[in-house]
């Protein structure tokens, strides 16, 4: 019988994923943000950098307090990055290529009946040439997400473990 | 009036494909054809890159199997710099690709395939899913998450990051493995080892059900290609090529992947993206192949592991010998699970595994390369020509998804056929078509992710083009 992860605690980390192709200009923005995040080295802050989101992560994702997802955002508006509580778990198909953070959500809850609370930060992204340096507009997106990141998670870390399990 | 069915896109594959189905007169199938509508150009942009930044750059060809072009750039690095790499560097890199093997094709089979056996093929699609899966076999789906989880942290052990380590360097790899990790990683062996022999069991249990399709699902015979040992041993790193027919007589044996050239062809269709390579001397289309699972479990002789040579036997007596029903693809990739789990435990165990000599250090000393592994879908050739200051000039990738082209345009006619029989348009047959693609687990590589589903259309349309039935889902 495979394990299941440990029941989420205060001490669960609170996990960031930034997705992206990194070598695909402004795509690589999330997994850029992530990477600045995990420099700041806070304990208890699980940081995951990744191409893509895969099945397995849905494993990870059950073991944490908080999950916040960065992205890329093609066509996203004026905003120089949009944040929106994940509530629906959309039943979407998580294969090799998908990157609907819902769908992973939607994964752990049915594999392990676990959903911490989750946010969706993306930043807007106009450049995706192969080699492409980041936009001006995705490196202001990413300079201003990272403030903001800072602030959340530091009121994460000092919040109550809020369980939805 | 002659018809033609389009299916686009195939969902559940790895990238993005369809099949469009001719009709004739009489409503039965006059051809059928797997296109590729993906351009990726890897190997244009190449040309005036250092050969050092290869293996990175070729890794992003695809976000499920980078491990591969890592290890095949690598070795094309390697024939450059003339150099034999270190041991250890060369245990290390085949730790690395049991790792890719194992969690390709757990995503192949628990997340993509096993939807449709577990639940049916004739079950409602909206419940044919993972999602579905997890309602009626948790347990299973569980595991296969878990063994997906084990070949990744493999890999990121090794490579510091799952997907896309630059980790293998021409010369040999950058870093060994921490013994912390490498007890972690023994430590989960037990649990990899009964998942996948669960699997196989299930799995087993099943195949009286799928009798029809184990018949029909590109079951005729043709070449098998890839990589053997010295003495005939399922081989994933190195060795040398061995063809056998669908008899499994051996046709070509021994030979040199890097003389690729001299026993593969490559010809191109207009209305595919995807070339199709072809044994040379047998010409086109007729020196059809097959490369992956099913080739590598025809061409072997054993595994040289216990657990996994029992089950080839199994798999031998079940299959009659050597297996030309592609349906088979699935069982074999299970027993290859089963093989890379047992050959990674055998090399935790081995103490070269912890040199230090990891890298030979060399400049460019050969103008041309070719590097060869098996990807978990076969036989993956990367050919490069560099000028003397080692920046590319020519790169050749042939890949394994495109090795099978001729194989699947021919499975997906011979179920087209089977099933298609007037102007109606069968539910069975468009489940079935799309599986029996599936069963091959083609990579087509999206380069970046999209948010959203992979929806199945199909159009029917008229000799004159004119649409007359669309079905979206």
């Amino acid at each position: 019988m495979s394990p299941r992860p440990e029941p989420t605690s205060r001490f669960a980390p609170i996990l960031v994923i930034g997705y992206g192709n990194e070598q695909r200009g402004d795509d690589a923005v999330g997994a850029l943000v992530a990477r600045a995040v995990a420099t700041w080295e806070l304990p208890d802050v699980q940081v995951i950098s990744v191409h893509q989101l895969t099945p397995e992560l849905a494993h990870t994702l059950a073991e944490a307090r908080a999950v916040l997802f960065i992205d890329a955002a093609c066509c996203a508006g004026e905003a120089d990055f949009t944040v929106q509580a994940i509530t629906g778990l959309a039943g979407h198909e998580v294969g090799g290529h998908g990157g609907d953070p819902r769908a992973l959500l939607a994964l752990a809850d049915a594999l392990y009946q676990r959903r911490p609370p989750a946010w969706w930060l993306t930043i807007p992204a106009e450049r995706f040439a192969f080699g492409a340096e980041l936009s001006p507009t995705a490196c202001r997106g990413m300079l201003l997400s990272l403030r903001f990141l800072r602030d959340l998670i530091h009121s994460l870390r000092s919040e109550p473990c809020t369980r939805s399990d | 009036m002659g018809q033609r069915i389009v299916i686009d896109p195939v969902s559940r594959i790895e990238g993005h494909a369809k099949i469009s189905i001719e009709l004739d007169d009489a409503g039965e199938v006059r051809d059928a054809r797997f296109h590729i509508t993906e351009f990726r150009g890897f190997e244009a942009f190449c040309v005036g890159r250092p050969l050092w930044e290869m293996p990175g750059i070729t890794s992003r060809i695809c976000g499920i199997c980078p491990v591969s072009h890592l290890l095949a750039s690598a070795k094309a690095g390697d024939q450059i710099l003339a150099v034999a790499i270190p041991p250890a560097a060369a245990k290390l890199r085949r730790l690395m690709n049991l790792g890719q093997i194992i969690q390709s094709h757990a995503l192949s089979f628990f997340h993509l395939s096993a939807p449709d056996l577990l639940l049916g093929l004739d079950s409602d699609p909206a419940r044919r899913n993972l999602f579905g899966l997890i309602a009626a076999e948790p347990e299973l789906a569980r595991g296969g998450i878990r063994l997906r989880q084990f070949g990744q942290e493999l890999i990121a052990a090794l490579g510091g990051r799952k997907i896309h380590p630059a980790w293998a360097v021409p010369g040999g790899v950058r870093a060994g493995l921490h013994p912390e990790q490498r007890r972690e990683l023994q430590a989960r062996i037990p649990e990899a080892t009964a998942i996948a022999r669960d699997a196989l069991e299930r799995f087993k249990a099943l195949l009286a059900q799928y009798d029809e399709e184990s018949r029909v699902f590109g079951n005729f015979p043709t070449m098998f290609l890839g990589l053997v040992g010295a003495d005939g041993e399922w081989e994933h790193y190195d060795g040398s090529i061995r063809i056998v027919d669908g008899a499994g007589a051996i046709v070509a044996d021994g030979l040199d992947p890097a003389s690729y050239q001299t026993f593969i062809g490559e010809a191109v269709e207009p209305w595919s993206y995807l070339k199709f390579p072809y044994y040379l001397p047998a010409g086109y289309p007729n020196g059809v192949y097959r490369v992956g699972p099913l080739a590598r479990l025809n061409l072997c002789t054993h595994f040289g592991t216990p657990l996994a040579d029992a089950e080839l036997r199994e798999y031998r007596q079940r299959g009659g010998g050597t297996v030309n029903g592609s349906f088979f693809y699935h069982y074999a990739r299970l027993i290859e699970i089963l093989a890379a789990i047992e050959r990674i435990a055998q090399l935790l165990d081995d103490p070269e595994l912890g040199a230090t000599r990891l890298r030979a250090e060399a400049g460019i000393n050969r103008l041309e390369g070719v590097g060869v592994s098996e990807a978990p879908r076969g036989t993956l050739f990367h050919h490069y020509r560099v000028d003397e200051h080692g920046l590319i000039t020519y790169v050749n990738l042939l890949i394994a998804t495109g090795q099978n082209n001729l194989a699947m345009n021919r499975a997906v006619a011979q179920i087209a056929r089977h099933y298609i029989h007037g102007p109606q348009i069968p539910e069975a047959m468009l489940n079935r078509v799309e599986a029996g693609i599936r069963a091959f687990d083609p990579c087509l590589s999206c380069s970046t992710h999209a948010a959203g589903t992979m929806p199945l259309h199909i159009t029917l349309h008229a000799a004159d083009g004119t649409v007359l039935d669309e079905v979206l889902r």
